[in-house]
C-alpha cells in the first residue's frame, strides 16, 4: 500500500489502515516523545494522546509536507502539553550571544548523553530536543512553544552550556 | 554563540538510539478510537439494539398494495355515468315527444286480472349494515381494512350519483342496470371487509 493509499484508507477510518500507519512511524514518535519528556510513561501517554490527534485531524493534511512531518508536529506538540511543569523561558542576554562552547576533541560518550539531556530542565531539553536532535529551525520552535525566536535561542545556548557540564561531570 | 568541536556534538547525536513504545500502546490508542467512534460518529440510534419485524407486517403492506391496485382498476369512469345519463335523458325526451306527436287514436281494450303486490326495490335496505361495517374499519385503522373502506366509499359516492340519476330522470333500465352493478361491487367490498373483520 502506497502512502497515499493509506492516508486515505486512514481517513475513512480503516482500522487496519490506521495500524499500518501506527507501525510505520511508532519508533520514531515515541523516541521524540521521550527525547522531550524525559520519561517514558510521559512519553507513552503522550504518544497515545498525540496518534488519536493524528488520525482525529488526518482529514486536515494537505500533503504540503511528508505525513511523516506533519505527523510528527502534532504528536511533538502534544508531547510539549504532556509537560506538566512550565518551562522557563529566559532569553538570551547579549553578552552571552559572544560565549565559547567547547565540545571537546574526543568523541562524546552517546549513553552519557543521552542521560545528560534527560536531566536538562524540561524547558531546556525541549528546545534543544527540537533543534539539534529533530531539526526544527528556531521560527519553527518558537510557534510551537508559543515563544519568541530569541527565547528559543537562549533556551538552546542554556540547554547546550548545561548538557556541557553535566558530560563533564561524566568524564 | 560559538561552538568549537561541535561536530563531536553532532556525531554522538547521530548514534543517539530510538526506543520502541511499549506493546500496550496500540491497544490503548484502538480502544480510544473506538470510544471516539462511538460518541461522535454513531449517534444513539445506531448504538441501540435493532429489531426484525414479523413476517405479517410485510404481507400486510403487500396485500395493501394489491388492494390499493384493485381499487383503482374498479374505480367507475365518471364519463360512463355521464354517458348513462345521456342515454337516460334522451329516452325519457323521446317517450315525452312520442306521446305528444300522437297520431290516429286508438282505443285498447284490456282486462285486468289480479296480480300480486309490486315489489318496490329498496337500495338502502342495507345502508345501516355498510355503515357498520364502515364504522368498524375506521376503528381498527389497519392498511388492508382501509384500502377496503376507501373502496366502499367509492362505490358510495357512485351509487348515491346514480340515485340521483334516477329520481331525475326516472327508472331508466340503463341506469337501474348500472346501479345494480354497483350494488353487486359493493356488497362484493362489503364481504372482503367482513372476512378481514
Amino acid at each position: 500500500m502506497t502512502e497515499a493509499e493509506l492516508i486515505a484508507a486512514c481517513r475513512r477510518q480503516d482500522r487496519r489502515a490506521q495500524k499500518e500507519l501506527y507501525d510505520r512511524y511508532n519508533r520514531a514518535m515515541y523516541t521524540a516523545c521521550y527525547r522531550i519528556c524525559g520519561d517514558f510513561d510521559l512519553a507513552n501517554d503522550a504518544l497515545q494522546e498525540g496518534f488519536l490527534k493524528v488520525f482525529q485531524k488526518l482529514h486536515t493534511f494537505r500533503g504540503e509536507s511528508t505525513i511523516g512531518a506533519w505527523m510528527k508536529v502534532v504528536i511533538v506538540r502534544t508531547a510539549l502539553n504532556r509537560l506538566r511543569r512550565q518551562p522557563r523561558h529566559e532569553e538570551l542576554p547579549l553578552h552571552h550571544a559572544d560565549e565559547e562552547l567547547d565540545w571537546g576533541h574526543s568523541a562524546l560518550d552517546v549513553e552519557y548523553l543521552e542521560q545528560a539531556i534527560r536531566r536538562l530542565p524540561d524547558g531546556y531539553r525541549a528546545v534543544f530536543v527540537l533543534i539539534e536532535v529533530e531539526g526544527y529551525k528556531h521560527q519553527e520552535v518558537a510557534d510551537m512553544l508559543g515563544i519568541t525566536v530569541g527565547t528559543s535561542k537562549s533556551q538552546l545556548f542554556y540547554a547546550k552550556k548545561k548538557l556541557r557540564e553535566y558530560l563533564k561531570a561524566y568524564v | 554563540m560559538k561552538e568549537k568541536n561541535y561536530d563531536r556534538l553532532r556525531a554522538a547525536l547521530d548514534r543517539l538510539p530510538e526506543y520502541d513504545p511499549p506493546a500496550r500502546s496500540w491497544p490503548e490508542i484502538e480502544r480510544g478510537l473506538e470510544r471516539e467512534g462511538e460518541s461522535v460518529r454513531e449517534p444513539l440510534s445506531s448504538r441501540l439494539p435493532t429489531y426484525v419485524p414479523p413476517t405479517a407486517v410485510w404481507n400486510a403492506v403487500n396485500e395493501g398494495l394489491d388492494a390499493q391496485k384493485r381499487v383503482v382498476r374498479r374505480r367507475l369512469p365518471r364519463r360512463l355515468l355521464a354517458a348513462a345519463a345521456a342515454v337516460a335523458l334522451l329516452l325519457f325526451a323521446a317517450v315525452g315527444i312520442s306521446r305528444w306527436t300522437s297520431g290516429p287514436r286508438v282505443t285498447y281494450a284490456y282486462s285486468q286480472e289480479s296480480q300480486p303486490d309490486p315489489v318496490t326495490s329498496d337500495w338502502d335496505d342495507d345502508e345501516a349494515s355498510f355503515q357498520r361495517a364502515r364504522a368498524e374499519v375506521r376503528q381498527r385503522d389497519e392498511p388492508i381494512l382501509n384500502n377496503l373502506g376507501h373502496e366502499l366509499d367509492e362505490l358510495n359516492s357512485a351509487r348515491e350519483e346514480v340515485k340521483a340519476m334516477l329520481v331525475a330522470y326516472g327508472e331508466s333500465p340503463a341506469v337501474i342496470q348500472q346501479l345494480a352493478e354497483i350494488e353487486r361491487e359493493r356488497d362484493d367490498v362489503y364481504r372482503r371487509i367482513i372476512v378481514e373483520l
